[in-house]
C-alpha cells in the first residue's frame, strides 16, 4: 500500500510538472512589446507616429544620407572626397556596385519608414476625430516624402524616356504583419510612384494643421509637392504650391544666411527650427545623427571631413555675397561648408528660400507672376545675401541662384542636373550610372524586383 | 543575473544473474534564466579621487534592461551491458525551450548506440598483444537552441523617439513555426589497443545531417525588416577522425607521442535557392557550397593597357562552358564561389621526451586547405587608392605603365581601383604552429629532503614559438569578432596576432 502511495505521488507530481511547464515556457520580451499588443489605443497609434519621424532620421535617410548621396554622384567638380567609407566612394566615383551598404541602407531605411506610417494608417480608427486628420496628414507626409526620394535615387529621371514604363520601386501601402507571396512586391513605374508620392502629399496638405510643433504641417507637404512638381516640369502646380508656403506668411527669411545653420557658441546642441524651416529632421544628443555634419564638417566639429570644397566653388560668386561666409578654412586650412557644423543641429529637408526659388523658375518659365514676379522672388533671396537687387532675370540667373543658396543641402546638384539634363562630370544626365542600383540583398530576396540597367543581370 | 536549473531524476541500477548489467534513469530538468543590467553613465568629476556617479556633474546616460529564457525537458535512458562485452544503450528526451514559436517548442531527441568488447570474447583471448579492441556504433538526434531569446516574436521596440518626445517602432516579424534545428549523427568507431594498450588508437567515421538550419533569412527589405530568423535549409557533415597514441620508449629513457588527425566536409544541400549574407564582404549560404563560402568576383588583376582592375566575367556561355573574358565592370563580373573558410583538414602531434629529471613536451597544431579574407584589404592593399592607410609591401609591384602586368592596379588617389569585395583578398589560410613547448628539470627528491622541500621544478614554457604559412597576414587562425556568427567565418580585419609567448618558472611544493 505505501509502494503504491508512492506512485501515486510521484504521478501527480509529473503531472503538475507537466501542466506548470507551457506557463514556464511562455516569457515574454521586456524591452520590447508583441505586435498584437503595439498599437491598440490613440496614444499607441502617436506613439507609432513618432517612429514613424525617428526612422525617418536614420542616417542614411532623412539623417541626411538620402539627400547627402545625390550630391556625392555629382559634384567631382566642387568638391574633393577623401573619405575612407568604400561605398561612398563608389557614389562619387560613379561606379556603384550593386551590394553597396548605403544604397542598401537608404532602401531598407526608406521601407521603414513606410511600414511605419503604414502602421499608423492602418489603425487610424483607434484615433480621436479631432486628431485623426493630423494623425494621418503626419503619416502620409513622411510616407510620400519617401516615396518620392526613393523613386529619384532608384529610378531614372522623370524626364528620361517615359516615366510609364522606367522602373520606379514598389509601393506598399499595408503594414507587415506576415510574410506571404503577396511580400514579393515588384517595381511600380516611376509615373506611379510620382502619383503615390502626390497622393500622398495632397492628403497631408489637406488634413494637417497650418502649425504642428516641430512635426509635419500643411505647408512642409505643400513644400515637398512644389518640389516635386518642379522636379517633373509641372511648373504650374510648382507654382502654386510654393506660392501656398511663401503666402501663408507663417514662415520668414532669417537675418542673416548663417542664422539658418545655427551653432550657438559653437557648441553642438539641439536647435529648434528657425522662422525659415518648413520641415527640418530634429537631431538631439540623444537621438538622431545628422549626416551632413559626419561628412561636412571637419574633426574640429565632430564629422569625419571627407568633403573639402574646392576653392573654385566660390569662383561665380559676388564679391559683397554674405553666403561667402560659410565657407571657411578649417583649422588644417581645407575649405570646409559650415552650413553642417553642429552636430546635434537640425536636418534642413526644406526651407522657405526654396520655396522662392522654385516660385521664381515655375513662374519664369511660365511666364506667369502667380505670388509675385520671379525678379523679385530672385531679389528676396539676393537681399538676405546682402547683394544688390536685378532689374530683370534670366533663367541662368535663377539657376545661379539656386546653386548659391542651396548647395549640399538636398540633393541638388544631381537632381537639377537632371531634370536641367546637363551633363554630370563626364556622364549624360540620363546616364545609368547616376541612378542607384537596387541593393542587391533585395534582388536576392525577392524574385519580382528587376535591377536597373547597367548594373548586370 | 539569475539562473537556476532544477532536475529530478530516478535511477534503478541493477545485476541480474552476474551477466547482465542495467542502469535506467528517468526524470526532467527544468532551467529558467534571467538576466537584468543596469548602468549609468556620468561625466565630468571633481578630480580622480571622486569616483562614484554620485560626484558627477552630467549624469550622461543610463539604460536598464531584462531578458529571460527557460528550458523544460523530460528524459529517460537506459545502459544494459552482457558480462562487459555487449553495450547497449538508449535514450529518448524532449526539450521544449521558451525561444520557439508557439507552435512548436518541443523537440523529441533519440539516441542509441551498441557496443562490441571483441577482446572480452574468448576467442580473441589468444591474441596475447591485443589489449583492446571495441567497435562503435552510435545514432543520435541532437537540436539546436542558440538563438535570441524572443527570436520567434513579433515585436515592436519602444527605442523609436524623436527629439525628446516616446515613439515605438517595428522591431520583428512573428515567426510561430520557429522550432529547433535537428542533427542526426551516425557514428561508426573502433577502440584498438596493443601491448597493454601501450600502442592505442580510434578511428571514428561519422555523418552528421542537420535539417530546419536556424538561420537570419534574408526576406524582401519592402516589408520593413531586411530579415527573418527562419528554420531553413539542410546541411550535411562528413569526416573522419584518426587518434594514435604510443609510449615508444618506457624507462629511463621516455618518449610518449600522440597524433590526431580529422577531415571534415560541410556542405549545405538546401537553402530554397537562396542566397544568403550576415553582413560580411564575401561569406555566404548557398547550395552544394559549404557553409559561409566566400562567394563574390574573381579579381583578375590589373588591364596591361590601363591599369584598371579587372574581373573574370565568370558568365556561363550558350554551351555551358565557363566565360573567362575579363573585364573593368564589377557589376557585370558574376560572383562565384572562391573558397571555403573553414579548414577540412586539421592534425596535431604532440611528443612528451623525459629523461633523469628532465623533461620536453612540445604540441604541433595544423590546419589545411581554407581561406581568409582580408577585409582590411581595401585599405591596406589598395593600390594606395582608397584612404591613407599604410600599404602593404606587394603593392610596391603596381601597373604604371602600358603594358606592365600584374596583380596590382594602378594607384588613384582617391579613386578606389580594385578595392571591391573580391577574390583579390582572399588568400590560402593553412597553417602548421608549434602551440606549445615546455623544457623543465625536476630536482631528485633526495637531494631536496636536506633543504626540506618537497618538488622542485624549474621550467620554461613557450607559446606560438614558430608557425609555417603561406597566408599573407599576420595570422592565419583569426575570425574578427565584430563581424563573427555562423556564417561569417574566415575574416581578418586588422585583426592583431597571437602572441609569441616564452615564460620561465619555478614550481616549489614544500
Amino acid at each position: 500500500m505505501k509502494k503504491l502511495n508512492k506512485i501515486y505521488i510521484g504521478a501527480l507530481s509529473t503531472v503538475l510538472i507537466l501542466s506548470a511547464c507551457n506557463k514556464q515556457l511562455d516569457l515574454k520580451p521586456f524591452q520590447q512589446i508583441q505586435q498584437s499588443q503595439a498599437i491598440l489605443t490613440a496614444q499607441d497609434v502617436q506613439i507609432t507616429l513618432v517612429g514613424a519621424y525617428n526612422r525617418a532620421g536614420l542616417s542614411d535617410l532623412y539623417g541626411g544620407g538620402a539627400l547627402l548621396y545625390a550630391d556625392l554622384m555629382a559634384t567631382q567638380t566642387v568638391l574633393d572626397w577623401q573619405g575612407t567609407f568604400q561605398g561612398l566612394t563608389q557614389m562619387v566615383n560613379q561606379n556603384i556596385p550593386i551590394d553597396n551598404g548605403f544604397v542598401n541602407s537608404t532602401w531598407a531605411d526608406g521601407y521603414q519608414v513606410i511600414n511605419q506610417a503604414n502602421n499608423v494608417l492602418a489603425n487610424l480608427s483607434k484615433v480621436s476625430s479631432a486628431n485623426a486628420p493630423r494623425t494621418e496628414g503626419e503619416a502620409k507626409f513622411l510616407r510620400g516624402l519617401t516615396y518620392f526620394d526613393l523613386v529619384r535615387l532608384y529610378g531614372k529621371a522623370w524626364n528620361d524616356g517615359d516615366p510609364n514604363t522606367n522602373l520606379g520601386v514598389p509601393i506598399v501601402l499595408t503594414p507587415t504583419t506576415v510574410i506571404t507571396s503577396a511580400s514579393s512586391v515588384s517595381r511600380s513605374t516611376v509615373a506611379q510612384v510620382y502619383q503615390q508620392a502626390i497622393t500622398d502629399l495632397t492628403d497631408a496638405e489637406n488634413k494637417l494643421p497650418a502649425t504642428n510643433s516641430f512635426y509635419a504641417n500643411k505647408y512642409s507637404a505643400s513644400a515637398i509637392l512644389a518640389r516635386l512638381y518642379l522636379q517633373k516640369g509641372d511648373y504650374v502646380n510648382a507654382a502654386t504650391e510654393a506660392n501656398k508656403v511663401i503666402s501663408s506668411a507663417k514662415f520668414s527669411l532669417n537675418a542673416n544666411y548663417a542664422d539658418e545653420f545655427p551653432y550657438p557658441g559653437g557648441t553642438a546642441v539641439h536647435v529648434d527650427n528657425t522662422s525659415e524651416d518648413v520641415f527640418a529632421i530634429q537631431v538631439t544628443g540623444q537621438q538622431g545623427t545628422n549626416a551632413f555634419n559626419t561628412y561636412f564638417a571637419s574633426s574640429d566639429n565632430a564629422g569625419r571631413g571627407d568633403i573639402i570644397i574646392k576653392d573654385s566653388f566660390l569662383g561665380d560668386f559676388e564679391d559683397a555675397d554674405t553666403r561667402l561666409g560659410i565657407y571657411n578654412p578649417d583649422s588644417d586650412g581645407n575649405l570646409r561648408c559650415d552650413k553642417f557644423d553642429n552636430e546635434f543641429g537640425n536636418v534642413h529637408i526644406i526651407r522657405l528660400a526654396e520655396l522662392y526659388l522654385i516660385r521664381a523658375e515655375a513662374n519664369f518659365r511660365l511666364g506667369t507672376a502667380t505670388g509675385a514676379a520671379p525678379v523679385d522672388d530672385v531679389n528676396v533671396i539676393r537681399t538676405r545675401a546682402g547683394l544688390g537687387d536685378l532689374a530683370e532675370v534670366t533663367l541662368d540667373d535663377i539657376m545661379l541662384e539656386r546653386r548659391h543658396e542651396l548647395a549640399f543641402e538636398g540633393g541638388f546638384f544631381l537632381h537639377d542636373a537632371k531634370r536641367l539634363q546637363q551633363d554630370v562630370g563626364a556622364l549624360p544626365f540620363g546616364s545609368n550610372k547616376l541612378v542607384f542600383p537596387i541593393p542587391l540583398q533585395d534582388i536576392n530576396a525577392n524574385p519580382k524586383l528587376i535591377q536597373n540597367p547597367g548594373y548586370g543581370n | 543575473m539569475v539562473n537556476f536549473t532544477v532536475n529530478n531524476y530516478l535511477t534503478y541500477k541493477n545485476v541480474f544473474a552476474q551477466s547482465h548489467s542495467l542502469d535506467v534513469t528517468v526524470g526532467n530538468s527544468y532551467q529558467y534564466s534571467h538576466a537584468t543590467t543596469n548602468d549609468i553613465q556620468g561625466k565630468q568629476f571633481p578630480s580622480d579621487s571622486y569616483r562614484e556617479i554620485a560626484s558627477a556633474a552630467e549624469k550622461s546616460g543610463g539604460s536598464s534592461t531584462q531578458a529571460e529564457f527557460s528550458f523544460v525537458s523530460y528524459f529517460a535512458r537506459a545502459n544494459y551491458a552482457y558480462k562487459g562485452r555487449y553495450l547497449l544503450s538508449g535514450s529518448v528526451r524532449t526539450d521544449g525551450s521558451s525561444r520557439f514559436g508557439a507552435n512548436n517548442r518541443y523537440g523529441v531527441f533519440p539516441s542509441g548506440s551498441l557496443g562490441w568488447v571483441l577482446t572480452e570474447e574468448d576467442f580473441m583471448k589468444k591474441f596475447n598483444s591485443l589489449s583492446n579492441l571495441k567497435l562503435r556504433v552510435s545514432y543520435g538526434l541532437t537540436g539546436n537552441a542558440e538563438i535570441g531569446n524572443y527570436a520567434a516574436l513579433g515585436l515592436f521596440s519602444g527605442d523609436a523617439g524623436y527629439n525628446g518626445v516616446a515613439g515605438q517602432r517595428f522591431f520583428q516579424l512573428e515567426n510561430p513555426n520557429l522550432k529547433w534545428e535537428k542533427t542526426t549523427q551516425i557514428n561508426l568507431g573502433l577502440d584498438w589497443g596493443f601491448f597493454n594498450n601501450r600502442l592505442s588508437g580510434s578511428i571514428d567515421v561519422y555523418r552528421k545531417n542537420t535539417s530546419d538550419l536556424l538561420l537570419n533569412v534574408n526576406i524582401p527589405e519592402t516589408l520593413g525588416l531586411g530579415s527573418q530568423l527562419q528554420n531553413l535549409g539542410k546541411l550535411y557533415n562528413k569526416g573522419i577522425e584518426l587518434t594514435v597514441s604510443g609510449d615508444i620508449f618506457v624507462g629511463k629513457f621516455r618518449w610518449n607521442a600522440s597524433f590526431n588527425a580529422a577531415y571534415n566536409k560541410n556542405v549545405v544541400t538546401y537553402v530554397q535557392g537562396q542566397i544568403i549574407d550576415d553582413g560580411a564582404d564575401l561569406n555566404r549560404v548557398i547550395e552544394g557550397q559549404p557553409i559561409g563560402v566566400f562567394y563574390g568576383r574573381e579579381f583578375a588583376g590589373a588591364d596591361p593597357a590601363n591599369g584598371d582592375a579587372l574581373y573574370y566575367l565568370n558568365t556561363k556561355n550558350a554551351d555551358g562552358t565557363i566565360n573567362r573574358t575579363k573585364t573593368n565592370d564589377y557589376n557585370t563580373a558574376q560572383s562565384v564561389p572562391l573558397g571555403n573558410p573553414t579548414p577540412p583538414w586539421t592534425g596535431g602531434i604532440t611528443n612528451t621526451f623525459g629523461y633523469k629529471g628532465f623533461d620536453l613536451t612540445f604540441s604541433i597544431y595544423g590546419s589545411f586547405g581554407n581561406k581568409i579574407y582580408n577585409g582590411g584589404g581595401q585599405y591596406m592593399s589598395s593600390s594606395a587608392s582608397n584612404g591613407l592607410d599604410n600599404q602593404t609591401i606587394d603593392q610596391l609591384n603596381y601597373w604604371n605603365k602600358p603594358g606592365d602586368i600584374t596583380m596590382v592596379p594602378e594607384p588613384r588617389l582617391f579613386y578606389p581601383n580594385g578595392t571591391d569585395p573580391s577574390s583579390r583578398y582572399l588568400s590560402g589560410g593553412s597553417y602548421v604552429r608549434l602551440k606549445t613547448a615546455s623544457i623543465g628539470y625536476t630536482f631528485a627528491s633526495d637531494m631536496l629532503k636536506k633543504i626540506k622541500i618537497d618538488k622542485l621544478r624549474v621550467f620554461v614554457n613557450g607559446y606560438n614559438l614558430f608557425i609555417i604559412t603561406k597566408y599573407k597576414g599576420w595570422d592565419p587562425e583569426v575570425n574578427t569578432d565584430f563581424l563573427a556568427s555562423n556564417i561569417n567565418l574566415g575574416n581578418d580585419f586588422y585583426s592583431a596576432p597571437q602572441p609569441r609567448t616564452i615564460t620561465f618558472g619555478v614550481n616549489v611544493g614544500l
